[in-house]
């Protein structure tokens, strides 16, 4: 929140409340609010895949649903079970939203809107991941009943296991791009003319790992077809069967986070962030003035966040689809989904990548293609 | 660097503070009627048998134990593979390639023993080892 701070700067300890504004403007303003969104979103796109109608009764098409549940989970009584760890059983929840809307920090929203600009930004976001897989575990240990532990257990093993496949296919865009931070990610695939592009069209090693990616942010956010942590045909809501209420709601909430982070990186690292080929808004938007005000800069801000919000919105949307089409894996067949399938591609993919790239001194295919020298 | 590093800190705290909020802020609307019954756990309407904190597959301590080692592996190359692009063409490129290619090399032997050695499957042999099926009525989960 660069603007922001400049404009903060007349006022005592500016910058400590220009970082805790732009927080509470990112997770408050649009963190929370769209993940709740996200659940109206889900259960309209789930109907209209089953042919039913789905949630219409709040508003025009039933669109402040989630309003009314968030209300509900408010006014819902709070318990816990008698011989549940009682401490751990309060931090668990804090703790996942914790690792969850803490991620949101290094995510590059648009060309001027950035939480901190961290020059280890990608390892940020995966630290910050395995502070989520902390808190199931904790929450699900600490809650004193078979489903949510077993749900527990599974969910750990699941998260641990798919951070490995998720890291190697992070890494071999990191050799292209030379850099941890996002924003240096995103600018490095901008389209000036030269071949240089996004990420994922840069060598056949890397569009394989973007599917590695995928499948694996799936599993990290225990989504379907990797839902056996909360299986709820079978643990019956796995780790947070004994949330109620507005804890509950903050599990739920996390998970909707971490859906909106995945994609946020995935648009991020692999699909070029806020840029678009042939699309330059600073040179669209040079000078207009409005009452001696240049507000050249607020449009090119608006135009690539709406490009940013787009790419996210795609993923999200692929996400969900995926939930209603594919049926559950068994524990097995996860496990050596991960550590025989994935992560041996996951390496070869990353040998590749790093000889593609000193073989050829990091020109993409399209640079190729085009002969730049 | 500092200041960002602050801002990523205010996130976090920002996010720390949400879920307190939300939870305060119910307390004030929420009722309370504590029983007895309430605070039973939860299996599906009949009483629990026992306490919940059964025995568990040791596989997933298996996984943990070979998670750790290829999450230390990642964590390590993270630094080298940012950089390698700045040494493109240059003797220290070449020795950066190499290294990290006996690096990767050597943990994929790691990998293709673990799998040799039985630990990647998830079910175990248990007709062949009789000790093992007596003990796995006890088991939490198959």
């Amino acid at each position: 929140m660069t603007t922001v701070q400049s404009w903060l700067e007349f006022m005592p300890f500016a910058p400590v409340v220009g970082a805790l504004f732009g927080a509470v403007v990112i997770l408050l303003l649009f963190v929370a609010p769209v993940g709740g969104i996200l659940t109206y979103v889900e259960r309209k796109l789930a109907a209209d895949f089953q042919e039913r109608i789905g949630p219409n009764r709040v508003g025009p098409f039933g669109i402040l649903q989630f309003l009314a549940d968030a209300i509900k989970m408010i006014l819902k009584e709070d318990t816990a079970p008698e011989n549940a760890d009682k401490f751990i059983y309060n931090l668990a929840p804090i703790l996942v939203m914790m690792g969850s809307l803490g991620a949101f920090a290094a995510v590059p929203f648009a060309s001027h809107i950035m939480g901190a600009d961290l020059d280890v930004g990608l390892f940020y976001i995966l630290a910050m991941g395995a502070l989520v897989s902390l808190g199931i575990l904790l929450g699900a240990w600490s809650s004193d009943n078979k489903w949510s532990l077993l749900g527990g257990m599974r969910a750990a093993a699941q998260i641990i296991s798919y951070e490995i496949p998720l890291g190697l296919a992070l890494l071999s865009v990191i050799t292209i791009s030379g850099s941890l931070s996002l924003r240096e990610i995103v600018l490095d695939q901008a389209w000036v003319g030269q071949g240089s592009f996004w990420h994922v069209f840069h060598n056949p090693f890397v569009m394989v790992n973007f599917v590695i990616y995928f499948i694996s942010a799936l599993a990290e956010c225990n989504r379907t077809p990797f839902d056996l942590p909360e299986a709820e045909s079978e643990l019956v809501s796995g780790f947070n069967t004994e949330f109620s209420g507005m804890r509950f709601g903050l599990y739920a909430l996390a998970e909707f986070a971490d859906i909106i982070l995945f994609a946020c990186v995935a648009a991020a690292v692999f699909f070029g962030g806020w840029q678009l080929p042939f699309f330059h808004p600073e040179q669209i938007f040079t000078d207009i003035n409005l009452m001696g005000v240049n507000f050249a800069p607020l449009f090119v801000t608006l135009s690539t966040l709406l490009v940013f919000l787009g790419k996210i919105a795609f993923f999200i949307f692929v996400v969900m689809w995926i939930r209603w089409t594919l049926p559950r894996l068994r524990m097995d067949q996860l496990m050596s989904m991960c550590w025989k399938y994935l992560i041996p591609i996951a390496f070869v993919n990353l040998i590749g990548s790093l000889l593609w790239v000193w073989f050829f001194r990091g020109r993409s295919i399209v640079e190729l293609l085009m002969g730049v020298a | 660097m500092l200041q960002q590093f602050g801002n990523a800190f205010a996130f976090i705290f920002v996010a720390a503070i949400i879920p307190v909020l939300a939870l305060t802020v119910g307390r004030f609307f929420r009722p309370d009627y504590p029983l007895s019954t309430k605070k039973i756990p939860y299996e599906c309407g009949e009483l629990p048998v026992g306490s919940a904190y059964v025995m568990f597959n040791h596989r997933f301590y298996l996984v943990a134990i070979i998670f750790l080692v290829f999450d230390v592996e990642v964590a390590l190359m993270f630094p080298v593979m940012s950089i390698f692009s700045d040494y493109l063409g240059q003797s220290f490129g070449l020795k950066i390639l190499i290294v990290s290619l006996v690096f990767l090399f050597t943990l994929f032997l790691g990998l293709v023993y673990a799998w040799l050695s039985g630990d990647l499957e998830w079910f175990m042999e248990r007709e062949r080892d009789s000790r093992v099926r007596k003990k796995t009525v006890t088991r939490g989960e198959a």
